[in-house]
């Protein structure tokens, strides 16, 4: 008998939370409000969008001073989205930006931002090397990305996401990245004279 | 139980950035953020609770992945013994007594363990079968490690502490993952892990997992024949449904065959004679969690996990089958107040299948356990108060539970965080937690041992338990400081008075003559019967610091005392049940130095002083490891070392439960990883 009170006692016990927690969602519903923690994926997306700001291209890289700012990226990740959403109906220099979503990095010439997702992380070298001397400004999310020659790696420093820039990496892609943003990097490989 | 976000709400800013920092919230809009604004966002997907824990009203120690690997430990309850406060003692290959300030024994009746929110401490023995507790390394991303009373929060029985450990989501677990250990203890140990993506916000990871131990020496010599072996597999499936809902369902199945001597009966003999022979358990767990956010100062967590395991060995077998529910709300009450409040339901249900009948009056004949079902039932709420912005909180929480055996328990802590400066903090505590008695302690009835008295006359004692037990209680008075002194060095130091009543005890009641009759010679026997006729007072006090000598070189440090008085209370005179005073070192003493010789070779080494348990004749030990690892790439690393190197075999502890007396031997071990 005690055992059979136990097992009521479950149900009902499951039942009733389960009501609560439906109720207590249903209540609170979607009372958005924003504070200072978001998912990673739309603060990379908001960097990514600095970065462009951040960040000179050497001239040739656009062909009509209409053309957008490619912002490219590749690999499963939530990036693309979140950048989609970022850049909607912002201009930098005067040029719209324009997010792609690749699946080969022989898609990317011409991207001005290359994101290169944890996904690709096998294929990471492969991806550096084919992008290399195009002129993108490449940003990984792994920690060899920059010893693969990357120019731009986020890292996760107490919950918050930083970045390391490589100067030598973004001297081979001819950009001229802002002392601002060098400034703000956490480490920095620096460019050779 | 759910992840309890409570204690560590608000001022976990502070710990880790620059004061400024923490004012700066990102704007609604991410797109219009400046880049110093970004960099001080924090990222949802991390735990809120990881850091916040550098600052909170409460004792707390986090052990985290690094420190695991680069302590070269490969077993839960050995890594345990990296925070300090937390005794260790290891009684065979498989068994340890593990407790936070003291009352430590074979099952640790005051110390709450939690995997994943889901407590694995059984009421049956009141305490944790660490045999079973074989998470893998790797798949742990820290312990959380509470000393003091947590029972406003976690529940009844996180008396004198609460461990919680944490094990890494999916999504920071993907690929695969081999390694394989051995060493000289012997220990053998085999793990697989793969983890991937199911579309583009899902993610799981699946394992399996084996170790073999041959038994320890006896301390005469012998080598019992049963070893630890385990066998295990888990998964885990981490999908965030939507930004707003993160929904995470793990399960784990486990096998475990650990060598005890148990006390039997040989025939014509009513002395014990020792059986080696294993203890085995199979069983499997599943946890699911949905937790939704209704704003950033809003969230509500519902957990369900469901527990089914069988234990045998030759005394007594049994089968637990436990359910726990969980509900927890977060929400803020303007601009100064913090609430947090919650629901958990517990149902424990221990079976025992009929014992084999053996005639009294021998050892263990008469061990008659009925079935038990315990159910929890407990409603917690805890407000945590701005009094001065940023500067002083006030934290005040209650645990209000109605269990099936002792019926309404009423847990509550009152606590004071003031942050006058960044670097600087200090709180006060008082709280109130009970420890429920066990279902060994209500229901036990068997003779346990014979003792000689003048031949050929022998006394068996025969051992009751009393089922109008009340519960232990401790009122607990906690004081704790955290200093940060430039970017290197930093002490966090505690101390604790804690006042008991009512302490499990066992009385000796006056011995019966019993005839000779039928094929029985005569004897005594030897009433005792458990009680809660002790009470008295523990202090002591935690202290860890750390000081990152160079980029290069870490060094950490760790002490903890403990020191216990307990005493009958008037009338007649009740002996402690568990080795109160007895069970756990007076003092504890641990320097660590993890010191990257280069950015892929590591020299990192540990030495922990225990002091010497006098009451189970068991001296102080100096215990010195070394790991010498070498990482030549992101897919392989090796580590090679030794555990013990100061000495060849120890005895570490005397186990209250199982005969064995073993050492502890010297490890000297190797490991490969290998990530694909």
């Amino acid at each position: 008998v005690a055992i059979l009170t136990a097992m009521a006692l479950r149900i009902f016990a499951g039942g009733v939370l389960t009501a609560m927690l439906l109720a207590s969602l249903l209540a609170t519903g979607l009372s958005a409000q924003t504070g200072d923690n978001r998912p990673d994926y739309q603060i990379k997306a908001a960097f990514l969008f600095n970065f462009a700001k951040f960040v000179e291209w050497p001239p040739g890289s656009f062909k009509n001073p209409t053309d957008p700012i490619n912002l490219c990226v590749l690999g499963v990740t939530l990036v693309g989205r979140a950048l989609e959403d970022t850049v909607r109906n912002k201009l930098v220099d005067g040029r719209a930006l324009a997010v792609r979503e690749l699946t080969n990095v022989h898609q990317a010439a011409d991207c001005q931002i290359l994101f290169v997702s944890v996904s690709e992380q096998k294929r990471l070298r492969a991806i550096i090397d084919a992008s290399k001397f195009s002129d993108v400004l490449t940003v990984g999310e792994t920690d060899t990305f920059i010893a693969e020659g990357g120019v731009v790696a986020f890292n996760l420093d107490n919950g918050r996401i930083h970045f390391d820039i490589n100067l030598q990496a973004a001297q081979l892609e001819r950009l001229r990245v802002s002392s601002k943003l060098v400034s703000l990097a956490t480490s920095v490989r620096k460019a050779e004279k | 139980m759910a992840p309890r976000n409570v204690f560590f709400l608000s001022i976990l800013c502070l710990a880790i950035t620059p004061p400024a920092a923490c004012q700066l919230a990102a704007p609604a809009d991410l797109a219009d953020a400046t880049l110093e604004e970004l960099l001080n966002v924090t990222v949802t997907s991390v735990s809120k609770r990881e850091q916040r824990l550098g600052k909170t009203a409460a004792s707390v120690y986090v052990i985290t992945a690094e420190d695991i690997r680069r302590s070269g430990l490969s077993l839960l309850p050995e890594i345990l013994r990296l925070a300090p406060g937390v005794q260790v003692a290891r009684s065979s290959s498989g068994s340890w007594a593990i407790s936070i300030r003291g009352f430590n024994d074979d099952s640790a009746n005051k110390l709450l363990v939690l995997v994943d929110g889901r407590s694995v401490y059984k009421e049956l023995t009141a305490g944790v079968d660490w045999d079973t507790q074989t998470i893998p390394t790797g798949d742990i991303e820290r312990i959380e490690v509470i000393r003091g009373p947590g029972a406003a929060m976690w529940g009844t029985n996180a008396v004198n502490g609460v461990i919680n450990i944490i094990t890494t989501s999916a999504e920071t677990s993907q690929g695969g993952l081999v390694t394989a250990e051995g060493g000289s203890a012997p220990e053998l140990g085999v793990r697989v892990r793969y983890g991937g993506q199911i579309g583009s916000n899902a993610y799981y990871r699946v394992g399996v997992q084996g170790s073999d131990a041959a038994a320890f020496t006896s301390t005469d010599g012998q080598k019992p024949p049963h070893g630890w072996t385990n066998l295990g597999a888990n998964f885990r499936l981490d999908w965030d449904a939507s930004p707003r809902d993160s929904i995470l369902l793990s399960g784990n199945v486990f096998h475990s065959e650990v060598g005890h001597q148990y006390p039997t009966q040989p025939a014509n003999n009513p002395f014990p004679a020792l059986l080696d022979a294993p203890a085995t358990s199979t069983g499997g767990s599943f946890l699911g969690r949905w937790e939704h956010r209704f704003s950033e100062q809003s969230d509500a967590t519902g957990q369900i996990s469901w527990e089914r395991s069988t234990t045998a060995d030759p005394l007594v077998s049994r089968g637990d089958d436990i359910l726990t529910l969980d509900f927890q709300n977060h929400t803020t009450a303007g601009e100064r107040q913090e609430l947090t409040w919650g629901l958990n339901f517990r149902d424990a249900l221990y079976t025992f299948p009929d014992p084999t009948v053996r005639p009294p009056p021998f050892l263990y004949s008469a061990l008659r356990i009925p079935n038990v079902n315990d159910a929890v039932f407990a409603v917690f709420g805890e407000d945590q108060i701005a009094l001065v912005q940023e500067k002083l909180e006030f934290i005040a929480a209650v645990q209000v539970s109605h269990n099936s055996f002792s019926g309404l328990e009423v847990q509550p802590t009152a606590r004071l965080l003031w942050t006058p400066t960044t670097n600087l903090s200090s709180w006060l505590a008082v709280s109130r937690a009970v420890r429920t008695p066990s279902i060994y302690e209500r229901s036990f009835d068997s003779i346990v041992t014979a003792t000689p008295i003048e031949p050929p006359l022998f006394g068996l004692v025969h051992l009751t338990g009393d089922p109008n037990l009340r519960t232990e209680t401790v009122v607990a008075y906690e004081a704790g400081q955290r200093l940060q002194i430039g970017p290197r060095f930093s002490l966090d130091a505690s101390a604790f008075y804690n006042v008991y009543q009512h302490l499990a005890s066992v009385t000796t009641g006056t011995p019966v003559f019993l005839p000779a009759s039928g094929q029985l010679p005569p004897y005594l026997e030897i009433p005792t019967v458990f009680g809660n006729r002790r009470y008295g007072e523990s202090y002591g006090g935690e202290a860890s610091a750390t000081f990152k000598a160079s980029r290069r070189w870490k060094l950490a440090s760790g002490y903890s005392m403990v020191l216990i008085h307990t005493r009958s209370y008037p009338g007649i005179f009740s002996d402690d049940s568990l080795r109160t005073a007895g069970g756990s070192p007076e003092h504890e003493f641990q320097v660590h130095s993890y010191l990257d010789l280069t950015s892929k070779i590591q020299l990192d080494s540990g030495v922990y002083f225990y002091g010497a348990m006098p009451a189970l004749g068991v001296p102080r030990h100096l215990r010195a490891d070394v790991r010498l690892g070498w990482r030549p790439s992101e897919k392989w690393e090796f580590s090679a070392g030794v555990q013990d190197a100061l000495d060849p075999n120890h005895l570490e502890y005397i186990s209250s439960r199982f005969s064995q007396l073993v050492e502890v031997p010297r490890n000297v071990y190797g490991k490969a990883t290998w990530r694909f």
